[in-house]
């Protein structure tokens, strides 16, 4: 079957697990209202109520606002009432009320992993796009120069910019700062940053990739594909790559060996990659994307669960099954991991 | 307010980097072929449609591909005095609006000029009422989320669907008086009878292809576009019959140019894998009935 044309389905089967656990906050969150005397936030019919921008989240002049509302005088009532400028959930803590948007772009934080792609390349810094509201900026002072990590910039860096990084260009770095207006400020002073090669990039959403101890996960594949890392960026840039051969050569010395590495750093050339490294790479790729649309986070136990079940649904299916893991063969595959994780 | 939601991607998104270029390229010119989500050459992405969604159209439907390309397509009809030595291509008026670009968007000019290219004389044929009037279609296309890949062939299947759940008003009237219709809405009759694929009488699709080397890919990613050698839009009917051809702007990788044979193979292999797709798209209409 080439092509198939479904009819929409209903919300995938992991759904109902993610809203008795809302359901749950939202129950304790209603006998807080309650006593509040507030308006209620969950339907009589117990189902989650989500409030869509410009609705009146609340007239109680007890609440603050928070992010993602507004306020508004009531002209019939008087007094302000809280109005949601993004459709989400409600949350409260305390006295302050905000609504947490259901789908929101990445927000950069300090110490984060992120995968990003130059934009736009200017005389001291680089602009790259990580997925959040505003390009992050990169600048020359903050990423490892060849021949030495601690040499002076110089007015020759500058005005060769782009032999470092140009437009189109990916990179893994680390948010160092953020800016005033919430943008983010990178840095890749450290060998496992830097340009990224022998590879592909997916997208997902932001939301799907959990905060982890180690944010880069080396895969051990199936079928002779070898190591394979995969850069989880927390902003839902996922790198997958082969894993590079670092078999040190003998008789270098370190600062030799240091000088070498951060020349490669800046190499856009592919190793030779193997068909089968590749085949393994698209099949990691669909997984994540499958996990994904399950509303499942993606981890280095999960991703290891998932891409397992999916190597063994490819080698016992007949010709037909869709290894592209789009539609209900991925959700298959995320349902059976999980059920192994949670040892059914 | 709300940043707008990146105007670049519709119109210029950031070229790859040369790695992902040549990761991309020499996967698709193995042979066999690996394509970076594992399908199949001729196998395309897995669609959602929804049909009659629109309750004030006499026809639409709705076609959502899982990367959140999502297009809405609602048929209007009016009457319409007939014009003597007219193009009867003109009662057809289709209209593309790409959400988050200008009316006058390269893109939305080209896909409405090619829907109603495909469409052609065929549908126009249809719409005579008597000899002095005609029914006149408005084709109205929506492409709600900016597209991460190509919408030629998204488009044209929402089309598709939609021209095939028409139903316009019976005519009560003699041919050769001003036209007067049936009130009754249940009465009315569907623009194309549902025996319409067995006389092979339905809308032309327009299927996109991508030539990577030797290789051949139907419904590319834009990443697959992007390392193309070519990329054709080719239009397909019922029967098999190629109606049109169009090339769309390829990939920089290589150094351009197509083999004629590349282009014959493309031709050839579009037969069977449109059939496939009539086949689908005909499932999809007999459980909407």
């Amino acid at each position: 079957m080439s092509i198939s044309i479904t009819r929409p389905s209903t919300p995938p089967s992991l759904a109902p697990l993610l809203r008795t656990s809302i359901n749950n906050q939202q129950n304790q969150q209603q006998q807080e209202e309650d006593a509040d005397g507030d308006i209620p936030m969950v339907s009589s019919a117990g189902d989650v109520s989500i409030v869509t921008p410009g609705e009146v989240v609340t007239s109680n002049p007890q609440w603050m606002r928070g992010h993602g509302t507004y306020l508004v005088e009531d002209r019939e009532a008087g007094g302000m009432n809280i109005v949601a400028t993004v459709a989400g959930t409600v949350q409260k803590v305390n006295k302050l009320l905000s609504v947490r948007p259901l789908k929101a772009r990445y927000q950069p934080e300090i110490g984060d992993l992120v995968v990003g792609r130059i934009v736009e390349v200017q005389s001291k810094r680089w602009k790259v796009d990580i997925n959040s509201a505003q390009n992050s900026a990169l600048l020359l002072s903050s990423i490892n120069l060849p021949g030495g990590i601690l040499r002076k910039r110089t007015s020759t860096d500058e005005l060769q910019i782009r032999t470092f990084f140009s437009e189109g260009d990916l990179l893994v770095a680390e948010v160092q700062s953020l800016f005033q207006d919430g943008s983010a400020s990178l840095h890749t002073r450290s060998l496992k940053y830097g340009k990224l090669r022998n590879g592909y990039l997916i997208r997902v959403s932001s939301r799907g990739i959990q905060r982890a101890r180690s944010q880069v996960v080396s895969l051990a594949t199936a079928n002779g594909g070898g190591e394979v890392e995969v850069v989880l960026g927390v902003n839902g840039y996922v790198w997958i790559a082969k894993k590079a051969n670092t078999a040190p050569t003998e008789g270098v010395s370190i600062t030799r060996l240091e000088e070498e590495a951060s020349e490669a750093i800046y190499s856009s050339k592919n190793d030779f990659i193997l068909p089968a490294t590749r085949r393994e790479i698209a099949r990691i790729g669909n997984c994540i994307r499958a996990m994904v649309r399950c509303n499942l986070r993606v981890d280095e136990d999960m991703l290891n669960a998932v891409y397992e079940v999916a190597v063994e649904a490819a080698d016992q299916g007949e010709e037909n099954v869709d290894a592209s893991l789009e539609g209900e063969e991925g959700r298959r595959v995320v349902e059976i991991a999980l059920a192994r994780k949670m040892g059914l | 307010m709300a940043p707008v939601a990146n105007p670049s991607a519709a119109t210029a998104p950031t070229p790859l980097s040369p790695a992902e270029l040549s990761y991309l390229h020499s996967s698709l010119s193995l042979r066999p072929p690996i394509r970076p989500d594992s399908r199949k050459p001729a196998q395309f992405r897995p669609l959602t449609a929804e049909l009659d969604i629109l309750p004030s159209t006499h026809g639409s439907s709705r076609i959502v591909w899982p990367d959140g390309g999502e297009c809405i397509v609602g048929i209007k009809a009016e009457v319409e005095k007939a014009t003597p030595n007219k193009d009867i291509r003109s009662r057809v008026e289709v209209s593309v609006e790409v959400a988050g670009a200008r009316d006058d968007d390269p893109l939305a000019v080209f896909l409405a000029s090619s829907v109603g290219d495909t469409l052609g004389q065929k549908l126009a044929g249809r719409l005579e009422i008597g000899e002095r009037w005609h029914w006149k279609l408005y084709i109205d296309i929506l492409l709600l989320t900016p597209p991460v890949s190509h919408p030629a062939t998204l488009l044209s299947l929402a089309v598709h669907l939609g021209l095939r759940c028409t139903n316009l008003p019976r005519l009560v009237s003699a041919a050769d008086e001003d036209p007067l219709f049936d009130d009754d809405w249940d009465a009315a009759l569907p623009l194309y009878p549902s025996n319409a694929a067995e006389v092979g009488d339905v809308p032309a699709v327009t299927l996109l292809v991508a030539a990577v080397g030797e290789n051949i890919f139907f419904d590319p990613t834009r990443e697959e576009m992007a390392v193309a050698d070519c990329v054709l839009a080719v239009s397909v009917d019922w029967d098999g019959k190629i109606v049109g051809l169009r090339t769309l702007e390829s990939g920089t990788v290589s150094e351009g140019g197509v083999k004629r044979k590349v282009i014959k193979k493309v031709v050839e292999q579009c037969v069977p894998v449109g059939k496939e797709v009539f086949k689908s798209l005909e499932g999809i209409i007999k459980a909407g009935f």
